[in-house]
């Protein structure tokens, strides 16, 4: 471990390495709490299985981003020991769970974008954020095959799933730009062309998730408002509370060992 | 009380070279649910090369009142089996026909094509 | 897996049927493939004793996997790393899955999923009761995992010979898991068994609040010696006539009470009952007796916990109704997606 300061190319991708694994633990904590809750036990599975995943590509990250920012935290400490104000997730996934139409409206917006902005930064200048976004690409485009099937099975399901997955997708989309937003250090990486912002997906993001609500015969509502300040660290009220469940026995038992 | 979700039969073939063989089943409403039900159930270990469902329905099995008139006739018939005859070459070198030993090998027999 | 190549969801013809043939000449056929060790498949006629021990076996350890998700999933949000949450997710999930495989497996019994998780949340039918007890702290994933998952193994590793062909194909798959979730909760109890003093005391907390559950409601009442064994012992032995259980209940209990003794000691921890001691005349360890008061408090699935688990569940299955509506009437809507050749 070298104890000289970290480059500002790889300050950079700590920081942008911070942003993807904040909203993957995030997006994973809350999926957590469906499970015994799902509508159906193949439900239960297939949402764990995701936040599986998530929670896989947040450890991956958070790492990643503790050795690049010259700290050396683990992924533990970053996870654990940070306050509210020093996440970097987007508000979008630190969403309340709502109804399972709200999650999937979530999960749509997000799998969609998360597998394009992955792909891409699979061809990043940073080998091992390459290497790993490389395997979540893959990953999330189970993810996003699960999100589509169920916009469309409940787009065109009943007159109640209609509604439902219309009213989720009007919550949820005002907190979809956000994850196309850069900050500083994401823009430094692409104009420096190592390493492609998230904005750069916008357009075939927008392509794809439309194809998806149209075939399930619903619209996206129109743009107008939308939500910011989670990359910030300005969270919602309920994020508090998210983290404090999420840090309660970690912090309970300091110098522990899991 | 709806009957709740269809059933259907999985197949697994778990990599190259091999037949799919059933690995049990799962209820959905429709296909991609059901492959999705597969997956998660039977592929979260290893990674399979390839996943079938099949509505059960669609499964139909010599009835068991019929398996006699079926099956009856591959008793008595030795000469279909590997081992019954001299192997080639074992003459004089001391070789016995131990026929039954590999007889059985193929007992389980899948009864499911491995092409489509 | 081996011949399950019927549709295995078919409800099985027997019974209606054998009205028509020489019962008894049925029930001779039944036995003979008992006798010959031979596994008896859903097509094939039983008994309807058989029968209903199987439906009531099978259902009472699926309903256990799914209700045994919730006082460990209750901790998912809670891990205390994020590799132990990603462990207990994979676990978590592991369950949902072995749920899964017993209901299809009590399926091919002639039952309905649905109609079992209705008598599940109706209180007609019961998980067991090992599960009705509040997971306190980040230990008691570790305590459950280590003792209860250890007492399943030990129950279930013969229910893979079972007489009953989809019960014992579902249990190999079901027992290749749980071998590996006991050593998760051990690794688990030792990483808390070596770490500070408080982390330690809450480990002990959880294998003293575990541990009865475990010896006592996970293996059944006691069916060997004396009048104690009472009903116990004839449902044992009806059982055991008809190849469904190949054990006693006190068999496997002193069998899981030999394992766990030494594996507590290289934990550093100790297992609540003063009794324990070897006795080299048995060749076993002895244990204190098994409380019948236990089983009375337990068995009517009455406590304030069991009643919380069940509304649990019930309310997840209530509130998701209008999911699975809505995936029904996609599919008929849909005949493509429903697996029919497009029109």
């Amino acid at each position: 471990m070298t104890t000289e300061a970290a480059t500002a190319l790889e300050r950079d991708f700590a920081r942008c390495a911070l942003r993807l694994g904040d909203d993957a633990l995030v997006l994973a904590q809350r999926l957590c709490t469906w499970i015994t809750r799902a509508p159906t036990l193949e439900e239960d599975l297939a949402l764990s299985n995701i936040a599986l995943d998530l929670v896989g590509h947040a450890r991956a990250l958070l790492s990643l981003s503790g050795r690049l920012d010259g700290t050396g935290r683990t992924e533990d400490e970053l996870a654990q020991l940070r306050d509210g104000r020093e996440f970097r997730n987007t508000l979008l996934a630190e969403l309340p769970n709502g109804d399972f139409a709200v999650t999937i409206a979530r999960q749509l917006a997000f799998s969609h974008y998360a597998r394009l902005h992955y792909a891409d930064l699979a061809g990043c200048a940073e080998p091992e954020l390459a290497a790993l976004a490389g395997r979540a690409a893959r990953e999330v485009d189970y993810h996003r095959l699960h999100a589509d099937g169920w916009t469309v099975r409940l787009g065109l399901g009943t007159e109640e799933s209609r509604r439902r997955m219309q009213d989720g997708l009007d919550l949820v989309w005002p907190y979809t730009a956000e994850l196309f937003a850069a900050d500083e250090a994401v823009a430094r990486l692409d104009a420096a062309g190592a390493g492609p912002a998230p904005a750069r997906v916008l357009e075939r993001w927008r392509r794809a998730t439309a194809e998806t609500v149209s075939r399930a015969g619903l619209r996206l509502p129109e743009p107008g408002w939308s939500a910011d300040g989670g990359r910030e660290g300005l969270h919602s009220e309920e994020f508090g509370a998210l983290l404090a469940e999420m840090q309660s026995t970690y912090r309970q038992y300091p110098g522990g060992a899991w | 009380m709806s009957a709740g979700p269809v059933s259907w039969e999985v197949f697994l073939c778990p990599r190259r070279g091999l037949s799919h063989s059933h690995v049990g089943s799962v209820r959905a409403a429709d296909v991609r649910l059901a492959q999705a039900a597969a997956r998660d159930l039977f592929a979260r270990r290893g990674r399979p090369q390839s996943l079938w469902v099949v509505r059960s329905q669609d499964v139909h099995a010599v009835l068991p009142d019929e398996k006699d008139p079926y099956f009856a006739a591959a008793d008595g018939k030795p000469f279909r089996r590997p081992g019954h005859f001299t192997a080639l070459g074992a003459v004089g070198a001391g070789l016995s026909a131990d026929a039954d030993a590999d007889a059985d090998e193929d007992a389980d027999g899948s009864g499911v094509s491995d092409d489509h | 897996m081996t011949g399950a190549k019927q549709a295995t969801h078919d409800p099985p013809p027997g019974g209606t049927t054998g009205a028509e043939r020489d019962e008894a000449d049925l029930l001779t056929r039944f036995e003979a493939l008992l006798a010959a060790g031979e596994s008896v498949e859903p097509h094939d006629w039983v008994p309807d004793g058989y029968r209903r021990m199987l439906v009531r076996q099978i259902a009472q350890h699926a309903h256990s996997e799914i209700i045994g998700m919730q006082p460990e999933g209750a901790w998912l949000t809670r891990a205390p790393t994020l590799y132990r949450k990603a462990v207990l997710l994979a676990k978590v999930q592991d369950e949902a899955g072995h749920g899964l495989y017993l209901y299809s497996a009590a399926e091919t019994l002639g039952v309905d999923r649905a109609d079992l998780l209705d008598a599940l949340h109706r209180g007609r039918q019961h998980s067991s009761a090992a599960f009705d007890h509040p997971a306190l702290t980040w230990a008691d994933t570790g305590a459950i995992a280590w003792l209860t998952d250890g007492a399943a193994v030990v129950n279930q590793a013969p229910l893979c010979r079972t007489s009953y062909g989809p019960y014992a194909r579902a249990m190999r798959r079901v027992c290749q898991e749980e071998g590996f979730h006991v050593q998760q909760g051990y690794d688990q109890l030792l990483a808390l068994s070596r770490g500070t003093p408080e982390q330690k005391r809450m480990a002990q907390d959880a294998v003293d609040r575990w541990w009865l559950p475990a010896v006592a409601l996970m293996f059944g009442p006691p069916d060997t010696g004396g009048a104690a064994a009472g009903v116990g012992a004839a449902t044992s032995r009806q059982a055991m006539a008809w190849g469904v259980k190949r054990h006693t209940n006190d068999e496997l209990r002193q069998r899981f009470v030999d394992l766990c003794v030494p594996q507590a000691r290289e934990l550093g921890l100790t297992l609540p009952d003063p009794a324990i001691r070897w006795n080299p005349e048995r060749g076993h360890h002895d244990f204190g007796p098994v409380d019948w008061a236990c089983y009375r408090r337990a068995l009517p699935g009455d406590s304030h916990c069991a009643r919380r688990r069940i509304a649990h569940r019930a309310a997840a299955h209530r509130e998701g109704a209008w999911v699975r509506e809505a995936a029904e009437a996609y599919a008929r809507r849909s005949p493509e997606a429903a697996g029919e050749p497009a029109a």
